[in-house]
């Protein structure tokens, strides 16, 4: 499985990666040694098999659609660097 | 008291041999003068052990009927600790101190556990041999130029240098299994679905699970009583109802059927592992239980799969560390789009990366029914392969992993290498089932592991065939020197 550069490029771009120009050379051919590897589920025969999403296909547990917890806003946004009035504040998005 | 089993120490605790004090204190004593050696644990919390510790003395000299008060306990530093910071292995949490506790941690300290710090780990739990951890790598107690195992190789080696009687761990592709077959210690992996995941940090929510280390059988169903619950919180949390794990333990294996999986005895299993592990059938026939061969055909496939599924839940799960709300935020950040990208670039190592850019591309336009479905369909394919087994045997055996553990740098330059060490214990994931890691023999001076594998829910029965096993033979026993 080959990539292109631009291929690297771009999954930064989708995964929000700031990726280094020097290192997509690197990156690359290790993401295409996983992904040999990954290919190999090609040559399984799959036909009529259903998908298998989770050890507990179809169970869900549900509750009562009630409140139970507590707000801990205070106690989360101590978290943040930079909160203001109950806001997280981001740099400028609009110009 | 660092040699006595937990069970032993339970007992000493309750006849007043020693109080739960002197026993932290011991254990304290012994991670300052090992932890700069091997690295296991990344944060003490030495006033607040000692602080629950007397706790517990008035508690056990009052009418405190917990069979865990009093015991110490490291925590992997994937749980959530309400004021004490939790890392998970990264630059990107270097600074998070959660407020609250993961209901694993409530259950243990509500069980009247002391914590006594919390555990090095592979960044977000990804790794085989602890080097991806921000805080450097846990050196194994057996020979400190080896690698622990991981994720969970600050637990295993804590358990193995006898820093803790106990430790948590989770297990999301062998996590728990390897890590205890590298250090030589014992590691259940439960049913998914039977420990609370609520605030524990997700890496692959599908596959994640969390378990005790320990030196033995007993000590891991002792743990396991305190740890399994049903949680409103984890809506993958199963409500079953109380059972005592350590019922049945003592029950005779004779007629037991045991499966031996031919493809787990092929390809690149070391010859000398394979002959520890014959060693141990040898002892469960003269236990009276039956070998039967059976296939597991699908097995070479549970590693392709995996590195899809494991990185495509993984690459949703890290979208939330985003520079904002917790976590590493990046200086002067020139846009939104900039802050999360450098942000993220700098919080995450280079493995995090890796399967993030793994995990998204196999999810992006075009590529997901080639992989991601495919990985899936295998995945259910890998699930029936074990259910016609179990429709013929009560567990599977095998080793643990191909090989013992191997030196720092061996295998880090090469991904697909790393990956291939968990081949025989990432299907188990794959399908939900319980596994755990006994203690073996050795190869060389280092320790090897015999893992056993249940059907769904079948912890009791895996366990009983452990301590049977541990009853006739002393490899859980054996402790490394100490190193200087």
């Amino acid at each position: 499985m080959k990539l292109k550069r631009d291929d690297v490029t771009q999954l930064g771009i989708l995964a929000k990666l700031a990726i280094d120009e020097n290192t997509i050379n690197d990156i690359k051919s290790r993401l295409e040694n996983v992904l040999e590897l990954v290919n190999q589920l090609q040559t399984a025969d799959t036909v009529n098999i259903d998908p298998m999403a989770h050890p507990q296909q179809g169970f869900q547990a549900l509750r009562e659609d009630q409140i139970t917890e507590e707000n801990d806003q205070k106690a989360f946004q101590k978290l943040s660097k930079d909160v203001q009035n109950g806001l997280y504040l981001v740099p400028k998005v609009i110009e | 008291m660092h040699d006595m089993s937990i069970a032993s120490q339970i007992k000493a605790l309750k006849t007043r041999e020693f109080s739960s004090a002197e026993l932290t204190q011991h254990y304290l004593d012994r991670i300052k003068r090992l932890n700069p050696i091997l690295n296991a644990l990344i944060t003490v919390t030495e006033e607040k052990a000692l602080d629950s510790a007397k706790k517990a003395d008035r508690a056990l000299n009052g009418d405190n009927n917990n069979e865990l008060c009093g015991i110490p306990i490291v925590h992997k530093d994937i749980f959530c600790t309400q004021g004490v910071r939790t890392s998970c292995g990264s630059k990107m949490l270097n600074d998070f101190v959660p407020p609250y506790d993961a209901t694993v941690v409530k259950n243990l300290a509500e069980a009247g556990t002391i914590m006594l710090g919390k555990a090095n780990m592979d960044e977000f739990a990804m790794g085989s041999s602890n080097e991806t951890s921000f805080y450097g790598s846990v050196k194994n107690p057996w020979d400190i130029s080896r690698v622990p195992g991981g994720s969970s190789g600050g637990s295993a080696a804590a358990v193995a240098a006898r820093m803790t009687p106990a430790a948590t761990a989770t297990d999301t592709g062998g996590s728990i299994r390897q890590p205890a077959a590298l250090c030589g210690v014992t590691g259940l992996k439960p049913t998914y679905g039977l420990i609370s995941r609520w605030g524990m940090i997700a890496f692959a929510s599908s596959l994640d699970q969390g378990g005790p280390i320990a030196r033995t059988a007993e000590d891991c169903a002792i743990l396991l009583n305190a740890m399994a619950s049903f949680d409103h919180r984890d809506s993958t949390s199963l409500r079953l109802p109380e059972k005592n794990y350590k019922d049945g333990i003592n029950r005779p294996i004779s007629g037991c059927k045991i499966g031996i999986p031919k493809e787990y005895f092929t390809g690149s299993l070391n010859p000398n592992v394979e002959a520890t592990v014959f060693d141990m059938l040898k002892v469960l026939t003269d236990l009276g239980a039956k070998l039967v061969d059976i296939s597991l055909p699908n097995t070479k496939l549970s590693v392709p799969s995996y590195y899809v599924i494991a990185p495509a839940e993984a690459s949703a799960n890290l979208a939330r560390f985003d520079g904002i709300r917790y976590g590493h935020r990046c200086e002067n950040p020139k846009s939104l789009e900039d802050l999360y990208c450098r942000s993220r670039a700098e919080g995450f190592g280079e493995e995090v990366q890796r399967r993030i850019l793994i995990g998204t591309y196999c999810l992006s336009a075009g590529y997901h029914d080639a992989y991601y479905r495919k990985a899936q369909q295998v995945r259910n394919l890998i699930k029936q392969d074990f259910t016609k087994s179990f429709s013929k045997v009560d567990v599977i055996v095998s080793p643990t992993c191909p090989a013992p553990a191997f030196k720092f740098g061996e295998k880090s330059d090469d991904p697909v290498k790393m990956y291939l060490e968990d081949i025989y214990t990432i299907a188990t994931n794959l399908a939900g089932l319980p596994g755990m890691s006994i203690p073996c023999g050795f190869v060389d001076q280092n320790p090897v592991g015999f893992q056993l594998i249940g059907d769904y829910l079948q912890e009791t029965r895996i366990l009983n065939i452990a301590h049977c096993i541990q009853r006739e033979t002393d490899w859980h026993k054996l402790s490394p020197e100490e190193p200087s």
